[in-house]
């Protein structure tokens, strides 16, 4: 265990891993600002006799926050899927910064509900996984970035749930994506921690501008942190509601109201069968 | 940091470390001692059970004259050959049936029942084919060890979570290094189990065979010395092999603490 640590963030001090660590810094400077503008055409998906997305189209700004929110069962994960291109469609496609898509490229990184760690490796290994060139360097950056840089010599198995899920973050960080995908990351956490969490995704977002995708079904956290909340059913976008508080946002009177819009509009699709 | 003083504790902790190694070895001392007052008042015939004395002088003689390490060498290199072939086998195989499913229902049902068959059963047989030279004992060593391994390997890389396998692809990594880091660590403490269980089966099969087909090695030492009524020489065997035993459990553990310490954290 002690020859594990010793090859963690102390080893990193050589020079020759400095040199190698600005060559590629620079490679990852551009890549560090702004987001990818991402489209979704026409996108039909159908497994068996069950359409779980139909026809469904979706422009995302470049540096935007969207929060997808809806039922269990309404295909958020399958249009999550289908836009980092993980999945390809039956019909339609994905365009990133105008260029169609058929395989998850590099700026494209997702966060799943699960932190996903690979328990055989360091919070630090984790975080580099994936990474070229010197990437203890890039990975101590970004677990600096959610305030656990001196936690990289751990495993993770004697982290908190919802410092897993930081490093989990930094993980998708490290590779300066241009566009994040967040499947329910803050899902499995506790109350308090989850909102210590949304507002780290803020920041970092803010911070780095990528684009931002949301799923979720907390419509709370979805107005928190989204620009536009898109609630889908059946594989369709039924509503769309432009959120145009001050961040950080506050929970305040017209909070709530829009709180109450979106919760409204889920209500009434169950309307048929209450 | 929090590993780092789990580490101190344990030396540093009530009773102390020594107190805590020392501890396992007191009963087979306060055997060996009672073993020893039981020969000396002659409440045991020398004929059927040698005091530990003997036993030590025998261990001695056979050491002064070389014939315990020429033997010792013989078992040792048999047993090593055997398991490096039989569990290259078993992990190949293993790693195989696992990737490909195609190979897994050509393969999986044939080596299911193969499996099923003691491999000491084969011993007669095995005599015919290859008299009682070396390849009888590694072949049937190799029989042992290839199982336990291949079983193991192929449950260990079935097992590993799939949601790990898709977060390992999202984030970009490619075949070579999906397999070394993500599959095989993965599968690797089910592994370890398959070759501590091998192990076992390793020195059985070895000694099984050398008693009953060899002309040289512990198992036949311990065979001669029967012809001769030396009972000193058939205890030290038997006490040999516990400790070779015990070796190779030393061997796997480390092995499990080198490889699987994320485990304990």
């Amino acid at each position: 265990m002690t020859d594990r640590i010793l090859e963690g963030p102390a080893a990193d001090g050589t020079a020759a891993g400095r040199v190698a660590s600005d060559v590629a810094g620079s490679d990852r400077g551009e890549g560090d600002h702004g987001g990818a503008a991402v489209e979704a055409r026409g996108l039909t998906k159908t497994y068996g006799d069950l359409t779980v997305l139909s026809d469904f189209s979706l422009e995302l700004r470049a540096g935007e926050f969207s929060a997808v929110v809806g039922r269990s069962g309404c295909g958020k994960t399958t249009l999550l899927r289908h836009l980092a291109c993980l999945e390809s469609p039956g019909s339609g496609e994905v365009l990133v910064d105008g260029v169609v898509r058929t395989r998850l490229v590099g700026d494209t990184r997702i966060m799943f509900q699960e932190d996903r760690l690979l328990p055989w490796k360091t919070v630090l290994e984790n975080v580099g996984l994936g990474l070229k060139g010197d990437w203890r360097r890039t990975a101590l950056g970004a677990l600096d970035d959610v305030g656990l840089g001196a936690r990289g010599g751990d495993w993770p198995k004697v982290l908190s749930g919802g410092q897993r899920q930081r490093v989990a973050l930094a993980r998708a960080l490290a590779h300066a994506p241009k566009f994040l995908l967040l499947d329910e990351p803050m899902g499995a956490l506790d109350a308090l921690t989850r909102i210590e969490m949304q507002a780290l995704v803020e920041r970092v977002w803010r911070d780095h501008g990528f684009t931002a995708l949301l799923v979720t079904h907390d419509v709370a956290e979805a107005i928190t942190l989204a620009d536009r909340v898109i609630l889908l059913e059946k594989g369709r976008i039924m509503r769309e509601l432009v959120v145009d508080l001050p961040r950080p946002r506050r929970r305040g009177e017209k909070f709530a109201k829009m709180e109450g819009e979106v919760i409204e509009w889920i209500m009434s699709l169950y309307a048929g069968f209450i | 940091m929090a590993a780092r003083s789990g580490g101190t504790n344990k030396t540093g902790g009530a009773g102390g470390w020594p107190a805590r190694r020392l501890l396992p070895w007191a009963l087979p001392c306060v055997l060996i001692i009672v073993w020893q007052i039981c020969a000396q008042r002659g409440w045991i015939n020398p004929r059927i059970l040698p005091s530990p004395v003997n036993v030590f002088k025998a261990f001695w003689r056979l050491l002064t004259n070389g014939e315990l390490l020429a033997n010792l060498k013989v078992s040792c290199a048999r047993a090593g050959t055997g398991f490096l072939i039989g569990g290259s086998l078993g992990l190949v195989l293993g790693l195989g049936t696992a990737t490909w499913r195609l190979l897994e229902t050509v393969l999986d049902t044939t080596l299911q029942m193969i499996r099923t068959i003691p491999n000491l059963a084969l011993l007669p047989l095995v005599i015919i084919w290859f008299g009682i030279g070396e390849k009888a004992k590694i072949f049937l060593i190799v029989c042992g060890v290839t199982f336990p391994i291949y079983l193991n390997t192929f449950h260990g890389i079935r097992s590993v979570d799939p949601n790990l396998i898709t977060m390992a692809r999202v984030y970009g990594l490619g075949r070579l290094r999906l397999w070394l880091d993500v599959i095989l660590p993965g599968a690797l403490p089910s592994i370890l189990v398959g070759v501590r269980f091998s192990l076992g089966v390793m020195w059985m099969t070895l000694i099984v065979a050398e008693t009953i087909a060899a002309s040289s090695g512990l198992g036949y030492m311990a065979t001669n010395a029967r012809e001769m009524m030396q009972t000193d020489v058939i205890v030290l065997t038997i006490l040999l092999y516990a400790l070779l035993g015990k070796l190779a459990d030393v061997v796997a553990r480390a092995l499990e603490r080198r490889f699987l310490s994320w485990r304990a954290a």
